[in-house]
């Protein structure tokens, strides 16, 4: 069933294009215990790609085995085509990252901290770092020292150092811990922006739901090593349902099916749950008025990222 | 590589610790140089008391009445048989002096300079190249800054190699200022700088009895310029031991720790069971090589130059070999 949900995913975005992040079969081990068992995921250019799973689930083993901190015991890893593995140098070349918290060099100032990543890398004029610094909005502060910086700063400093390479991948881990919801909003405009714009697929990882929710496109959940299920978040929100309190469900039930294509599940002699398009709600509610079915009001569910989280992981802890 | 090598020293220099060093360094050999003069002065004033004379400019009486201090610190019988052969070998020394009319208590900033790096070679100067290398790598881990260079497109080896590269200019730059920073200090203190003077070396031990055959005279600039040398070589040596503790640990205090106890331990080690044969492969009995320049009686005997350094070299290159294993292959969990 998931492998099939993966296969379909794959098939329908492969006809597009190649991804930019391709993980095949990839296990980790650490003392004969498996850590990671087996992780099949593609990320393709565009698109934001959520990884949701409680603390402890792998996520950041293996955030960390893409960026090559980790190596991997087995399976394969392609960052736009290119083996982590084998070819480590043109693998990173294509990919900027955030691994947890965005610590820089605290007693350089945030420019230098640039000037030193940027000269490990290919082809970053002064002129790209000047672009990426305005564009995280930090002009005026990038020559103090970074011990001076707000984590949110560092954390603004952490997305110009893993973008001024023009990365087509870009790894963020728990990309919000420790921003303001200001902070929390502008990042996911500005993540959702580059996605589209410049076309950069983008892989984060989060344990907060509703985050993943408003940011991702799909989202792969992971559980105690394993992929669960891999589902676009469009997905998740059809299948929300909205809640009808009524006098005549039965009758409700054959309206709503007949005319508006809907499933329908009766709760009990009062409520139903109608799987309907959102933007039909009104004219469900007018129908319902006119055929004289009583309405106590109408919920829209919540069912969401969180409860089928939830299922799936079965109860494991979320902090 | 020059870029990466470029950046590793430009966070050598930003981070406070260079300036720590450099200060330490600064403060001791201060308090070595006002030591060494008040000494001097000491025994001077006692030797012109004893002589009945004014003004003490004959360094042959000076030199006569160390040698009539050694002669009766030897009368003790109570004085341990290695404390003996070393006083004995002093005093050796002392009547060559005497015979070749070369004048050993003069004092200039060379002498200074030279007897400072003499006194340091075995404890100082590692501490302070502990101090610089055990957090070359091990703060990177501790910071977090680590996953920085990890992820860029450069492979592991040749970030450790700018590492090892940036530490090697930094155990230079440590041994040039203990010499430049000397050699200022001890120039306003002692007013000479002595370079040209003659110095005795070449003295060897046998059977714990000097050997003057194969003594050779050097100028006294020369002679700092081979002992700094022998410095460097110790500084390599432990800056690579520290680099490898640094990439095998993740907390710079416990690196520091690890070698400073290494260091003090092992010296222990070969103080008390000298007579075991292994003890002359630990590192810490070899570190003391300028004594095979000076003369001075080594502690654990049948030792060379030569057998010193090539020991140094072998803790330095195991040292390189497992850095480089470890890192190449280390998974960075956290």
């Amino acid at each position: 069933m998931m492998d099939q949900d993966i296969k379909k995913e794959k098939n329908k975005r492969r006809e597009n294009k190649d991804p930019v992040l391709e993980l095949s079969n990839v296990k980790k081990t650490i003392r004969k215990k498996g850590i990671i068992k087996g992780i099949d995921l593609s990320v393709y250019a565009g698109e934001v790609f959520g990884f949701l799973g409680p603390n402890g689930a792998g996520k950041t083993t293996t955030l960390r085995m893409i960026v090559g901190l980790i190596r991997m015991t087995e399976g394969e890893i392609k960052i736009g085509g290119y083996s982590v593995k084998k070819d480590f140098v043109k693998a990173m070349e294509n990919v900027g990252c955030i691994i947890e918290n965005p610590e820089m060099y605290d007693y350089l100032s945030g420019w230098e901290n640039l000037k030193v990543l940027a000269s490990m890398e290919r082809g970053i004029t002064k002129d790209r770092i000047k672009e990426m610094v305005s564009l995280v909005g930090l002009e005026k502060r990038i020559d103090d020292k970074v011990y001076t910086y707000s984590l949110g700063m560092k954390q603004r400093l952490g997305i110009a150092q893993a973008l001024m390479k023009r990365p087509k991948l870009l790894i963020l881990d728990e990309p919000t811990n420790g921003l303001d919801p200001s902070g929390i909003s502008e990042f996911r405009h500005l993540i959702r922006s580059l996605a589209e714009k410049e076309n950069l697929g983008v892989l984060v990882s989060s344990h907060i739901l509703g985050e993943m929710e408003m940011l991702t496109d799909r989202v792969a959940i992971i559980r105690q090593g394993s992929i669960v299920k891999v589902t676009s978040v469009d997905e998740i929100i059809k299948e929300k349902g909205i809640t009808y309190r009524l006098a005549d469900p039965l009758k409700a039930k054959s309206l709503i099916e007949t005319e508006f294509n809907g499933q329908v599940q009766i709760r009990d002699d009062e409520e139903l749950v109608a799987f309907v398009k959102e933007e039909d709600v009104p004219a469900i509610n007018q129908r319902l008025f006119s055929k004289g079915i009583p309405l106590y009001y109408v919920a829209k569910n919540q069912k969401s990222l969180e409860d089928l989280f939830l299922e799936l992981t079965a109860g494991d802890e979320i902090v | 590589m020059y870029n990466l090598v470029g950046n590793e020293i430009l966070k050598l220099f930003m981070k406070k610790r260079l300036f720590v060093v450099l200060g330490i360094l600064l403060i001791l050999i201060g308090l070595f140089a006002y030591g060494e003069q008040y000494t001097r002065d000491r025994t001077e004033a006692r030797v012109a008391e004893e002589l009945g004379i004014e003004d003490v400019d004959d360094w042959r009486e000076i030199t006569n009445q160390q040698l009539r201090d050694l002669d009766r610190r030897l009368e003790n019988p109570f004085i341990p048989e290695e404390g003996r052969a070393s006083l004995e070998v002093r005093a050796e020394q002392l009547r060559y002096y005497l015979e070749e009319d070369i004048n050993p208590t003069t004092f200039s900033a060379g002498q200074f300079m030279s007897n400072f790096m003499e006194q340091s070679i075995f404890l100082f100067l590692p501490l302070l190249i502990i101090l610089l290398g055990a957090d070359i790598v091990s703060k990177e881990s501790t910071t977090g800054t680590i996953k920085l260079l990890m992820t860029r497109p450069v492979p592991r080896w040749k970030i450790l190699t700018s590492k090892v590269l940036a530490l090697m200019v930094l155990e230079m730059l440590v041994i040039f200022a203990m010499a430049g920073i000397s050699l200022v200090i001890a120039y306003f203190t002692f007013g000479s700088l002595g370079f040209g003077e003659p110095v005795i070396t070449g003295f060897r031990i046998v059977d714990g009895s000097l050997d003057t055959s194969n003594i050779q005279t050097v100028s006294l600039g020369l002679y700092n310029i081979m002992v700094y040398s022998l410095g460097y070589i110790v500084a390599f040596t432990i800056g690579k031991m520290a680099l490898m503790v640094s990439v095998l640990v993740k907390s710079t205090p416990a690196a520091i720790g690890i070698m400073m106890s290494s260091l003090i331990g092992g010296t222990f080690l070969s103080f008390f069971i000298g007579d075991w044969e292994l003890t002359r492969y630990l590192f810490n009995v070899n570190l003391q090589l300028t004594d095979f320049l000076s003369g001075n009686l080594q502690q654990v005997e049948g030792l060379s130059l030569g057998f010193s350094v090539a020991v140094l070299m072998a803790w330095a290159l195991g040292s390189v070999i497992i850095a480089y294993g470890v890192f190449q292959y280390k998974d960075f969990m956290d």
